[in-house]
């Protein structure tokens, strides 16, 4: 489906975002923006406010308060935001007793895709996650990284402009992983844009052109890898290493790692 | 390790059995995302343990209530004492076999697919204690119901004929009908699990497989239901059978059984062929019980340890779908999902067996001097308990919305397409059930053809207008989401909707009623149903028109 989207507008907005599930605040006034043609990962610890962000973006969690906007529409036009983003999920749940085939129809139907658009697409993608001969095999059966790529093909079926990746590259091998991060960079270069979130820091140093840390729902920092450099006053640190200063975390790893050890 | 460290961890996995057979499909649905997440979901686990021991309650209650009305009811049909306890055995462990393997094959699909001793596997248990221990987690699974049975049928039956050896006798054929039920409910989750849901492919064979086995899983359901309908008329008849077939009987599980309780409890009187026939017979059931038991504890534990086949690879030639309209492409999913899931795809056939069943023991068109121009009065609970189960059908279906609902949720899906969809599929089942009405009044009553089929068309805006209604107030209780937990754990969500769904769906039967009450006329009662149901129908559109 079509949709008519501000181009100078950015692929995603999101300014003091809230998230609440009951008493608890998982996600605290988190502000950021993606650009086009922008690879931007969210980092951050377990249980920090990765996955909450991400499903709010989605439409799968409602904030308790922010303002939070796709290519410029506020999330509340549910349709046509869900319309140009592509999603990842991080536990890829798809529906079991359906076949991948039969998977992508439902969704390609949702999406009001035309056949004769969709299968160039689909076969060029197959072929190149090596998933063909399980089109026909029931979503139950595949092993996890299978359904990894199977999610990761619908992300990708309607080539959306707007591609949201919780934890893509779990369970997938070395292989798609390498095609996943081509075909992101891709993406990215012909104005798209991407948001994802990692635990692999040499991913995103080596993927992202702006990175968010996260830490007990507050944005601890955003830049460049080089900027967070600056930020942290480390001239040579690597990301894993930003990352844990400025999750305050890199004095506690030795601690724990000594108590261990003892 | 000890029977009771054993059977204190059989009730872990136990609890995580129950707890997949309400969510396995809805995991990355809603489940965290509502509340407290970390109390909802001990709320959830909780909820579905209380609902599961609820079901094996309330199936001991059916044994003992069902089965005694069949068992008393031999024993009031003027027939000889010997027959009647041969009948009223027999029937009894009939019903028995039939609510055993309608149970087995609600969990036992759980318990193949779940994996249990993934979690097991890994701990210093040895393998023959997991074993142990996922036995005793399958036994935990029908605890009640078997206990039940054991109890309560040899108990009544001594009560009743005052013999012990006879007692006993019942004691050995539940037993043993018990561990057929189990064998079967066993033998058929693991071929379902295996053929449909695991196997692959998409020739017409596979489909014809598939639709196979679906049938092969619901048709103990319903004949349950049938035998349940039936009970009065089954004993009958087996008074007639056993009267003039005794011999061939004897030979026949459960015939053998009732015979040989009979024997046991009347052995001075009984005719000696009929007496060795089905000494003989039981025997052999005894051994085949034996036979049956040895292997469902191989393949109980077979299944704990991951032995369910995986699923097929098939080089397909060409990467291809055919995607439509998104109304289309919700409704083809949904049956997709119904023709590999029991429980949906018995919620879809429900209403046309049911109309199948009730015409046969309720509907007497004659009774109650109807004529052509009047609907005759056992037609209108004939159409309301259809419709009750054509209503159930709007939730059920907006339940499969929550499967996977943490991928579904993020697609562009609007409110009215959703309804839309589910509201063609809903409505489709009600016009096959009113299709299978015509068929039947056509065979017992063609006078009343006519009068059914304008009754049953007419009728039909509303049924669009009740399901519009429902899942119009389903989606306002709900607000964004879909509640997690199959249908049967979050029924109080769906029961005021549906009671109010019904509700609208009435109304145009009163008012026809009323002026049929008031005026004497069915031209005027028609008029009145037609006004109703047409204005229903277009507030419903209205109300559809203006979701996004």
């Amino acid at each position: 489906m079509l949709v008519d989207y501000d181009e100078h507008a950015p692929p995603v907005f999101v300014e003091g975002l809230v998230v609440k599930y009951g008493s608890f605040v998982a996600v605290d006034g988190v502000s950021f923006t993606v650009k086009p043609g922008e690879i931007y990962g969210l980092l951050g610890p377990n249980g920090a406010g990765k996955t909450s962000t991400l499903k709010v973006l989605t439409g799968l969690l409602k904030p308790a308060s922010g303002r939070v906007e796709i290519f410029g529409r506020p999330l509340s036009d549910e349709v046509a935001v869900k319309s140009m983003m592509g999603y990842v999920p991080e536990e890829v749940i798809l529906m079991d007793s359906l076949t991948p085939r039969e998977f992508l129809e439902f969704v390609a139907s949702i999406r009001r895709l035309k056949a004769d658009m969709v299968h160039p697409r689909l076969e060029k993608l197959f072929s190149a996650f090596q998933l063909r001969e399980y089109f026909d095999t029931p979503i139950a059966a595949l092993s996890k990284g299978n359904k990894q790529k199977v999610a990761v093909v619908a992300a990708l079926l309607h080539e959306p402009q707007l591609l949201i990746l919780d934890e893509p590259l779990m369970g997938l091998d070395a292989f798609s992983s390498k095609i996943l991060k081509e075909l992101l960079t891709f993406h990215v270069s012909k104005g798209g844009a991407v948001i994802f979130s990692t635990h692999i820091m040499e991913v995103a140093e080596r993927l992202c052109m702006r990175v968010g840390i996260i830490n007990r729902g507050r944005m601890v920092g955003e830049g460049t890898v080089d900027g967070l450099r600056k930020l942290v006053k480390s001239a040579e640190g690597s990301l894993e290493e930003i990352f844990l200063k400025v999750t305050e975390q890199e004095a506690g790893v030795q601690e724990i790692v000594k108590a261990l050890e003892a | 390790m000890n029977v009771s460290e054993l059977w204190w961890l059989s009730k872990k996995v136990y609890r995580e059995i129950v707890f997949q057979s309400f969510f396995s499909l809805r995991v990355g649905g809603t489940l965290p995302q509502a509340g407290d997440a970390e109390k909802n979901i001990v709320q959830l686990v909780r909820s579905a343990e209380w609902n599961f021991m609820l079901n094996k309650v309330i199936f001991a209650i059916f044994i003992g209530v069902f089965g005694g009305f069949t068992f008393f009811s031999g024993v009031l049909l003027e027939m000889d004492r010997e027959l009647a306890a041969a009948c009223g055995v027999s029937s009894m462990l009939s019903i028995v076999l039939f609510m055993m393997v309608f149970m087995g094959l609600q969990v036992a699909t759980s318990f193949v697919s779940s994996r249990v001793s993934e979690f097991l596997t890994p701990l210093p248990v040895s393998s023959k204690d997991v074993s142990k221990i996922l036995l005793m987690c399958f036994i935990r699974i029908f605890d009640v119901p078997l206990v039940a049975a054991i109890l309560i049928i040899p108990m009544a039956y001594g009560i009743s004929y005052g013999s012990i050896p006879g007692a006993l006798t019942v004691l050995l054929s539940v037993v043993i009908t018990e561990v057929f039920a189990l064998a079967i409910a066993v033998f058929l989750s693991f071929s379902f699990y295996s053929k449909v849901v695991k196997g692959g492919g998409r020739s017409s064979l596979k489909t014809l497989l598939r639709l196979f086995y679906m049938l092969v899983w619901i048709i103990p359901m319903f004949l349950m239901y049938a035998v349940t309908s039936f009970a009065m008329q089954m004993v009958s008849l087996m008074k007639t059978l056993t009267q003039s077939l005794s011999y061939l009987l004897t030979l026949l599980y459960p015939f053998s059984m009732g015979f040989l309780a009979s024997l046991a409890t009347f052995f001075k009187t009984y005719d000696p062929r009929i007496a060795a026939l089905s000494v003989g017979s039981s025997l052999l059931y005894l051994a085949l019980a034996a036979y049956s038991f040895k292997w469902l504890v191989k393949r109980v534990v077979g299944i704990g340890f991951g032995s369910v086949a995986a699923g097929s690879r098939v080089e397909v030639k060409e990467i291809s779908i055919n995607p439509g309209p998104p109304w289309l492409g919700v409704l083809k999913k949904d049956l997709r999902i119904a023709s590999r899931s029991p429980s949906y795809f018995s919620i879809l056939a429900m209403p046309v067996i049911q109309i199948i069943i009730f015409s046969f023991t309720s509907f007497h068109p004659d009774a109650g001097g109807a004529s052509a121009e009047f609907l005759p009065p056992m037609f209108l609970p004939l159409f309301m308990i259809s419709l009750l189960m054509v209503l159930i059908l709007p939730p059920a279906l907006l339940n499969t919305e929550s499967i996977a609902y943490s991928y579904v949720g993020s697609l562009p899906l609007g409110r009215r397409t959703l309804i839309l969809a589910k509201t063609i599929l809903s409505l489709t089942v009600y016009l096959a059930s009113l299709l299978v009405l015509l068929v039947i009044t056509m065979l017992r009553a063609p006078g009343f053809v006519s009068v059914f089929a304008l009754f049953g068309g007419v009728f039909t805006f509303s049924v669009v207008a009740s399901i519009i209604f429902e899942i119009v107030l389903l989606s306002r209780t709900f607000g964004q989401t879909i509640p997690s937990g199959n249908l049967y754990l979050k029924f109080y969500y769906y029961i005021l909707p549906w009671i109010l769904g019904y509700i609208v769906a009435m109304i145009p039967i009163l008012v026809y009623y009323m002026a049929l009450l008031l005026t004497a006329s069915f031209v005027l009662g028609m008029v009145g149903l037609v006004a109703t149901s047409i204005l229903e129908f277009l507030i419903a559109v209205l109300l559809l028109l203006r979701k996004k």
